[in-house]
Formats: C-alpha cells, sequence, structure tokens
C-alpha cells in the first residue's frame, strides 16, 4: 500500500500549508470530493483496471492535506454505478447526485469514458437498479441524459475520463452545467468543468501533474492550472485537456474562466447563453483527430 | 461498498517485479505485443553500466537563485518570513501587488512561478500576438533563468493555447482567439529521457511568463545498483505481460510502447515508496527503468474508449537493504 507521506515530510507540508493559509485571499473553504474507479475487471461492466484513485489522491490530497478545503469523500471502487453521479430530475430511482457528486464544491471524476458522437459517457462499476445501465450518460439534447449538475452545489467538476470533452461534444457539453428541472428556479448552476479531447492517460507518471495542479489553482484560475499541468506533448500519444465554462454572455463566460480559482470562487451562472473554452491548437490525441472546434 | 472519507486511497501500486519464471499464460497477442515493444537494450548489462555511470552537472538545488529567477520573469518578489535559503521546507516568494507566487521545494526540484495578472483576458476578444519563435526564446531564458541545467533540456514543444466561445443555442459561429503560447520541455540525462520530469512556461500578449513551472528533482542515481543486478530481458517482457495480464482484458490493448528512461525510486518500486515516498530519503534518486505504455484499440462506435495504462518496469533488481 502506497503511503503519501513520511512524518518528516509531512512536516515540511505543514509549514507549507502554513504558509499558504496565512497569504490566500480570505475565501470559504470549499466540500471537495473525488470519485474514482481503479477495479473494473472485479464489477459487472467490463473495462480495464487503472491506477485512477492514485491520480485523484494527489489532486484530493492537495486540495485537503494543506488546509484550505474539506476533502468530504473520497470513492474508490465498492458499488459504484449511476446513482453516484445522475439526477433524480431523470425520474430514475436510484438517482442520487444530491448525496454524491453534486454535493461538493469541487469534485473529480477517474473512470473510463466513450464518446456517443454527440455526447461524454461513463462506464460505471457496477449495474444501475433496473439491472440494464452501466454507463453515466451526458445530455445531448433537452429531454435526454442522466448527468445533471450544479443545481446543488458542485461549482467544478473535474473529469479524468478519456473523451470527456471531445470537440464534437462543444456544443452540448454545458448542458450538464444545470438541471432543467431545478435550475431555473433556485438559480444554481456549475461554473467550470474540465476533461479530455480523446484517450487519456493512467499511470503513476502523471500523479505529479494532479498535485500540481491542485496547487496551482490555489493562486492561478482553475482552467490555467488544468491546461498547465495535463498537457504531454511530448508523449507518443499526446494527452489533450480541455477547461470549459458557462455565462450569461460571452464577456461574462471568459471572465469567469479566466479568472475563477479555487479561492475566487465567482456566484453561480444566472442562465447560460454562452459557453467557452480553451484547448491545445490542433492536439491530436489516440482516438480522436485533431481538436477542431465546431463552427 | 466501499466510502472512504479523509484517508486518501492508493490502489496497489503500478509496478511489477516479476521473477523470470513465466507469468501465467494470458491473452493472445499480449505476449508478443510486449515482445515487440521491450527494447534489446533492457537485459544488456552494458548498457545498464552506461546508464549506471552517467555525470551530471550542478543541479538545480545548486544552481537556483531568487534573484535571477526573479529577473528572469521580470518580477519583484519577497520570501516571506521563514524562508531559508538553504532549508529543504517549501517556500513562497511573493508579489502582494500583483498576487504572482513563486513556490520552491527545492532540493525536490520543484519551482512554480504563477502570475494572474499576466493572464489572457478572453473577454477583450483579441488575439496574442507572440509568435512561437518569441515565446520559445522567451521561455528557454525563463528556464535558463531558473537554474535548470542546459545540458538537461530536450527540444521544446511550443503549442498555442486557443480560447472559443459560442452562443448555446448555435446562432452566431464558434469565434477563436489564440491566447497564450506554451513551451514544454522534456528532460534528459546524456540522452536518456528522465520520467517526470519537466518544464512548462505560458508566455503571454505582452512577451511576459505568465506562468512557468519546474519539475527537476536533483538528479542522483540510487546507492547500490550494480551492472551485475541487470534482469535478462526475457524477465523484463514477463513483467510486462503480467502487468498487462493483470489489469486488461484480452482484446483490450491494441499495441504497446516502452522506452527506457530515468525513473525516479519511488515510481519503480513500491517499497521505496513506502519508505519515505515522494518525500523520503532518495526523493531524488532515479533508476534506470523501463516506462510502458499499454495502448487500447480505437473505441467502436458505442464502444467506451479505455484509457491509455502506463506503468513501469525495473530493469535491475533493487539494491539489498
Amino acid at each position: 500500500m502506497r503511503r503519501m507521506c513520511s512524518p518528516r515530510a509531512t512536516a515540511g507540508l505543514a509549514l507549507w500549508a502554513l504558509a499558504l493559509v496565512a497569504a490566500r485571499p480570505a475565501s470559504a473553504q470549499l466540500n471537495v470530493q473525488a470519485y474514482s474507479i481503479d477495479n473494473f475487471q472485479g464489477g459487472q461492466c467490463g473495462g480495464g483496471d487503472r491506477s485512477w484513485s492514485e491520480m485523484l489522491g494527489n489532486w484530493y490530497f492537495g486540495m485537503t492535506f494543506f488546509g484550505f478545503h474539506n476533502g468530504t469523500r473520497f470513492w474508490v471502487d465498492g458499488d459504484f454505478n449511476r446513482s453516484l453521479l445522475c439526477d433524480p430530475d431523470t425520474g430514475l430511482s436510484d438517482c442520487k447526485d444530491y448525496k454524491y457528486a453534486d454535493s461538493a464544491d469541487a469534485v473529480m471524476i477517474g473512470f473510463h469514458g466513450g464518446d456517443s458522437g454527440k455526447h461524454w459517457y461513463g462506464l460505471m462499476r457496477k449495474l444501475a437498479a433496473d439491472g440494464k445501465d452501466c454507463n453515466i450518460t451526458a445530455p445531448d439534447a433537452p429531454g435526454n441524459g442522466q448527468l445533471f449538475l450544479g443545481d446543488v452545489e458542485a461549482e467544478f467538476f473535474h473529469m479524468s475520463s478519456c473523451n470527456s470533452m471531445n470537440d464534437n461534444n462543444m456544443p452540448n457539453t454545458w448542458r450538464f452545467f444545470e438541471d432543467p428541472v431545478d435550475s431555473p428556479g433556485n438559480g444554481r448552476r456549475l461554473h467550470q468543468a474540465t476533461g479530455f479531447h480523446g484517450m487519456m492517460g493512467i499511470g503513476s507518471g502523471y500523479d505529479v501533474d494532479y498535485l500540481l495542479f491542485s496547487m496551482s489553482a490555489q493562486f492561478a484560475s482553475i482552467k490555467d492550472a488544468w491546461m498547465d499541468t495535463m498537457y504531454h506533448p511530448e508523449m507518443a500519444n499526446v494527452k489533450c485537456p480541455v477547461a470549459y465554462a458557462v455565462g450569461t454572455s460571452k464577456n461574462n463566460c471568459f471572465t469567469r474562466i479566466d479568472h475563477e480559482s479555487y479561492h475566487n470562487v465567482y456566484s453561480d451562472p444566472s442562465a447560460i447563453n454562452y459557453y467557452c473554452y480553451y484547448y491545445y491548437d490542433k492536439c491530436d490525441p489516440a482516438s480522436q483527430g485533431p481538436f477542431t472546434p465546431p463552427e | 461498498m466501499k466510502r472512504l472519507i479523509r484517508a486518501v486511497p492508493f490502489a496497489a501500486a503500478g509496478v511489477l517485479l516479476a521473477g523470470s519464471a513465466p507469468a501465467q499464460e494470458t491473452c493472445p497477442g499480449f505476449r508478443d505485443m510486449a515482445e515487440a515493444a521491450v527494447p534489446t537494450a533492457a537485459g544488456d548489462r552494458e548498457v545498464m553500466a552506461r546508464l549506471l555511470g552517467v555525470k551530471v552537472g550542478a543541479q538545480l538545488s545548486q544552481s537556483f537563485d531568487p534573484a535571477t529567477a526573479e529577473k528572469a520573469v521580470g518580477d519583484h518578489l519577497h520570501p516571506d518570513a521563514g524562508c531559508r535559503r538553504a532549508g529543504a521546507a517549501p517556500c513562497f516568494y511573493r508579489n502582494r501587488i500583483s498576487g504572482s507566487v513563486l513556490h520552491l521545494k527545492l532540493p525536490a526540484g520543484r519551482a512554480t512561478y504563477l502570475n494572474p495578472s499576466r493572464r489572457f483576458l478572453g473577454a477583450r476578444g483579441v488575439d496574442n500576438p507572440v509568435t512561437e519563435a518569441e515565446a520559445q526564446r522567451l521561455a528557454l531564458a525563463g528556464f535558463a533563468g531558473f537554474g535548470v541545467p542546459a545540458a538537461e533540456m530536450g527540444p521544446p514543444f511550443v503549442r498555442a493555447l486557443m480560447a472559443a466561445t459560442q452562443d448555446a443555442a448555435l446562432k452566431t459561429k464558434t469565434q477563436i482567439l489564440k491566447a497564450e503560447v506554451h513551451v514544454n520541455v522534456q528532460r534528459h540525462v546524456e540522452g536518456t529521457p528522465v520520467f517526470a520530469s519537466r518544464l512548462m512556461a505560458a508566455v503571454s500578449a505582452k512577451d511576459q511568463i505568465a506562468r512557468l513551472y519546474v519539475e527537476w528533482p536533483d538528479f542522483s542515481l540510487l546507492p547500490g545498483l550494480s551492472p551485475a543486478g541487470t534482469r535478462p530481458r526475457p524477465a523484463v517482457v514477463e513483467s510486462v505481460v503480467e502487468k498487462m495480464g493483470a489489469d486488461n482484458p484480452c482484446g483490450s490493448v491494441a499495441h504497446v510502447m516502452a522506452h527506457i528512461a530515468y525513473v525516479p525510486a519511488r515510481l519503480a518500486d513500491p517499497q521505496e515508496e513506502d519508505n519515505g515516498g515522494a518525500e523520503g530519503e532518495n526523493a531524488g534518486a532515479f533508476v534506470p527503468a523501463l516506462v510502458v505504455f499499454a495502448v487500447p484499440p480505437e473505441a467502436r462506435d458505442g464502444e467506451v474508449q479505455l484509457g491509455e495504462e502506463q506503468f513501469v518496469v525495473p530493469l535491475l533488481t533493487p539494491p539489498p537493504r
């Protein structure tokens, strides 16, 4: 079993934490949660095993250990099915995102993901209560999809999953930033999501990326921190991060994505009229073509 | 259900040190893929002797100077009270007016400069005019100013960061802006890549470094390694096959890529990580090892895309403890 820190390191990190806490701008601590699947082969839905929890653990550790934010849940494997991520307004009786993925301010997920051609979907470890569905599915049109975040608590949603931000899905990605039933009434919406165009990588070499992301996003914008730390042009299979936000206008959207950090959190978008995103020019990962924004 | 709160869980280490005995027979094709991917240099004592005989010059903890770094990024930064130049404790330098910070963690080789006041502002709707050549020049000067040994820097990767926006109703066309130019550099020691070490700089519209990351731990080899401990190539192949078979269902790997690199000892030996992890006694120590990527096939319609698996296989038996 891996350990994160030796006692000596812990003392050093505590000093660092003290320095950070003393200097950061006054703002509320975020509620932080992470959800990952490492062991797919022991589940019911197929897929290869990956060490997602190590990578997410570094982000969670960076967010929580230093004392900035409150880590309230780190879920690994177990009965991981769509109920942790799907919204009850879908009409699906097992959906409880209000207790899980939509119950924290900053959430990171880690598991395999696919692209329908119009939306991302994630591979779960266990079947849903209906005994049929092994996926969590993002919406691509009014009336479909299961993933609707932000109507309860979530502001930042980090997707460590293949195809989670594919270029062709940009026109529909904003649809999971709100719950069409609850958000118009309560005004609550997701602020920003981050993910990958095409195939991403999982392994020990990426652990430091997730740690640096958590550190940098306390000072720089979350978008900048994600893009800076997750891009790997030096690899044979390039890794292509994307950061995405919404706003009432073009300017509102860019202002949000350019300025929001974990310690500079804006109020929820009052409507989604525009979406905006950052990507690497012509970034060409395995399993997808070069990133090309849809017209 | 395994619900973990507060504690950070870690899965079994993604590293396998198998003996030379054949692994349990695995999926068709896995062994052929591993055979094709493992370089012939694996198992070669002369190659291992060369890799263990490298010499490096001054390392970051010796060459880094806060004043030079400050000049390189064109900022005025002041150390937090309690920063000790010679100490190993992390330290922050700050410009409280601009909000910029320089985080140092020497000798772990980490220096991170973040200047939010130089961020790209998409709302202005203006392209960043900086050219790739200019960005590269600025970035390389910045890395040099941070004390990164020039001899260890590989060729730069230069790429534009783009911003795009569109109305949700899709009534207008996507507007695209060039936001920044980013320069990434991988590390090499005498031609051999150094795993998980890298440099990155983001160049703003005003030809300034907006952010700069140095992940460049002081290089030293783990004491006690010897060419006599070279693992035979068949044993290395067997380790790759075993790891592939343990993690991947049959048919879920399209091909395997592998290369020899200097790998932080904590990533190449789970026991090393247990003996202090990233901050342990040998935090800066490296070992020659094989970095492996198991690449899944491209998903067909309706199939989920499996992620690329990266793991490390030792090329040398660990020194006795």
